[in-house]
């Protein structure tokens, strides 16, 4: 029994040393976003920006409501643009025999493996000659073009495990290729589709190197975006609390999300990119 | 009712050696419950699949109710399979599953419950309803499936290897049920199935098939009794048949087969035709239509007793000649009143006409016709 108590106080004195600097991470991310930086008294004063447009650095920033709602747009158009193309293309991919298949396959990794920061010179030459530039079309294009194949690859791995029985069983009770993919396959691999949706409303809501690049309209980015325009301006950080408050509204959905949806990650592991 | 005219099925139109049917032809009438038995590869499933609309044939013709089939899609075809892994919808409850091709049938929801519970009942799974697949015993998922193929009343109900992953206690019930249920129903039923005992028990008609052919297509006493060639011959029974290699031979007005060990007269009524004399045969006798001796006569063999087998309802001998030199093994069915010790040397004979002569071609044909 003692011996018990002893491991148990091992892994628990582990555990604490391991995880105390992230846990004081934290606890500094909320004190600086919540504390006066001179005076050291508690103060909301650093949340004004939800309220009204604030000056930083000697330009007015835009209202963050708009941005939110800009944010929750565009990362809502990726997921129903990427899912609503994943999905059909990974069916594709795993069940049909169609001529390209394999070379078709062959370059969907040829695109996974390319640091999309590689081609960015060629991407912005092309936007530019599409008059694309400064539009979220444009944006959205770069941006699907580099996650779509990883998203492709994952399905592809679902809809492997769908045994033919179940889509064949599906055809002889009456339905056609199309209706079985939408009756059968798609609740079969829901789980699939759910984890990619959370990939590519992460990546969507994180994005802010594409903005950074494309968009010179202010109102039109998003948060990451936006944050991303406070800590780079000027190159120097003049007002932590303003920063870290700003991260924080950032970042707490994420953590919500991340939260509800934590189930379907673990999930990749057993459904999905298990056969090539 | 249906008819496969010539079928051939190739799987990649390049290679040579990937003909999964060649050349099938076979007639079932309405009602009838028909057998694809055969080993592994032999092209059951991929007729059966063709049968359902799921593959098309390379060529030949297949009819149901005198109206060509061969492009007609699976959905259209009025047909109801089981699935070996019987593939029931897992995301739906076992009335949806159930309900479900009467649903794509555009029927109204009330009346397809209503059906699916008239169905259950027949396969006494109605208090199953409202459970999911996962939740059932594999003896439940199988009845379940059964249900799903029958709620729509098929013209055809085609199941494949639907008892593979039963119980063998289990699949003798199901067995039964299946073919109560076919009869009751009267549905033209068509199984495929490696399980030849499935095979003779349940169905009117077995089509015994190899490398894509049918080797034979009969009842299924016929097809022991008279097995058409040496395929059927030995892969039917269990255990299989002993092949004993002989040659024909004329004395005077009678014909017999000679073997390294003992001599066998063909009786008159199924006399061989002349150019058969002096050629090479195989000899079949099934280990059962072999008996002892008591009394060691002129006709009886000497063997000697290299094995016994216990059965539970009968004794299993393997027998040897003594000195090794016609190397013959013959299994021998028998009770398990007799005392017999192994490297005991007994007599043993053969029933009365209870043999099979295969000649030496690559077909390996019945040369016998008892009747």
């Amino acid at each position: 029994m003692s011996t018990s108590i002893a491991k148990k106080l091992l892994v628990h004195t582990y555990m604490l040393l391991f995880t105390m600097p992230i846990i004081g991470m934290i606890i500094w991310y909320f004190l600086s976003a919540t504390l006066n930086g001179t005076t050291g008294q508690f103060t909301l004063e650093n949340f004004n920006f939800v309220k009204e447009p604030i000056e930083y650095a000697g330009v007015v920033l835009p209202a963050i409501w708009p941005i939110v709602l800009n944010t929750l747009v565009y990362s809502i158009l990726i997921v129903v643009i990427e899912v609503g193309i994943a999905v059909p293309t990974a069916y594709a991919f795993s069940r049909l025999d169609f001529t390209g298949k394999l070379a078709a396959m062959k370059f969907l990794f040829l695109m996974r493996s390319f640091p999309g920061i590689t081609l960015i010179i060629a991407t912005f030459f092309i936007l530019v000659q599409m008059n694309l530039v400064n539009t979220y079309l444009g944006v959205i294009l770069v941006a699907i073009t580099g996650s779509l194949p990883g998203r492709v690859y994952i399905m592809k791995g679902f809809f492997d495990e769908v045994p033919w029985d179940l889509e064949w069983a599906a055809m002889v009770d009456g339905c056609s290729r199309f209706r079985a993919l939408m009756k059968v396959l798609v609740p079969y691999v829901l789980p699939g589709i759910g984890a990619i949706s959370v990939f590519s409303f992460l990546g969507a809501y994180g994005e802010w190197f594409l903005f950074k690049l494309f968009i010179f309209d202010d109102n039109m980015l998003t948060l990451a975006g936006y944050l991303s325009r406070l800590v780079t301006k000027e190159n120097v950080i003049l007002n932590y609390g303003l920063i870290t408050a700003i991260g924080l509204f950032y970042t707490i959905p994420l953590v919500i999300f991340y939260i509800f949806t934590q189930k379907i990650f673990l999930k990749i592991n057993m459904g999905g990119a298990k056969q090539v | 009712m249906i008819s496969l005219v010539n079928i051939v099925k190739d799987y990649d139109g390049k290679q040579m050696g990937s003909r999964a049917v060649d050349g099938l032809n076979l007639e079932i009438a309405k009602g009838e419950f028909v057998a694809l038995l055969g080993p592994s590869g032999c092209g059951k499933t991929t007729t059966l699949m063709m049968l359902a609309g799921l593959l098309k044939p390379t060529s030949g013709e297949i009819y149901f109710k005198d109206k060509l089939v061969n492009h007609v899609e699976p959905k259209d075809r009025n047909i109801g399979m089981v699935f070996q892994s019987y593939a029931l919808y897992p995301h739906l409850t076992v009335r949806d599953n159930i309900a479900f091709p009467l649903r794509e049938r555009k029927m109204a929801k009330k009346e397809a419950y209503e059906r699916a519970l008239a169905t259950s009942k027949i396969l006494q799974i109605d208090h199953l309803l409202d459970r999911k697949p996962s939740q059932l015993s594999g003896g439940q998922q199988q009845r379940v499936a059964m249900a799903r193929a029958l709620s729509k009343d098929p013209e055809i109900l085609l199941l494949d290897e639907p008892m593979s992953n039963l119980d063998s206690r289990l699949k003798l019930d199901v067995r039964d049920e299946i073919r109560k249920i076919q009869r009751k129903l009267g549905v033209t039923t068509i199984i495929v199935t490696h399980d030849q005992e499935e095979a003779l028990a349940i169905s009117d008609r077995v089509a015994i098939l190899n490398g894509g052919k049918i080797q034979q297509y009969a009842p299924p006493n016929e097809l022991f009794n008279h097995p058409a060639n040496l395929f059927v011959g030995s892969f039917l029974g269990n255990p299989p048949m002993n092949l004993i290699d002989g040659v024909v031979e004329k004395r005077a007005d009678e014909q017999w087969v000679k073997t390294k060990l003992f001599e066998l007269q063909i009786p008159q009524p199924c006399r061989l035709e002349e150019q058969h004399i002096g050629k090479a045969v195989k000899l079949g006798i099934r280990p059962h239509d072999l008996f002892i001796a008591e009394q060691p006569s002129e006709a009886a063999i000497r063997l000697q007793i290299d094995l016994i087998e216990h059965l539970g309802n009968g004794q299993l001998i393997k027998l040897t000649d003594r000195d090794g030199q016609a190397d013959m093994m013959i299994r021998l069915l028998t009770d398990n009143e007799k005392q017999l010790k192994e490297r005991e040397m007994i007599s043993i004979g053969i029933k009365p006409n209870k043999f099979h002569l295969f000649d030496m071609t690559d077909e390996g044909r019945n040369l016998l016709q008892f009747q």
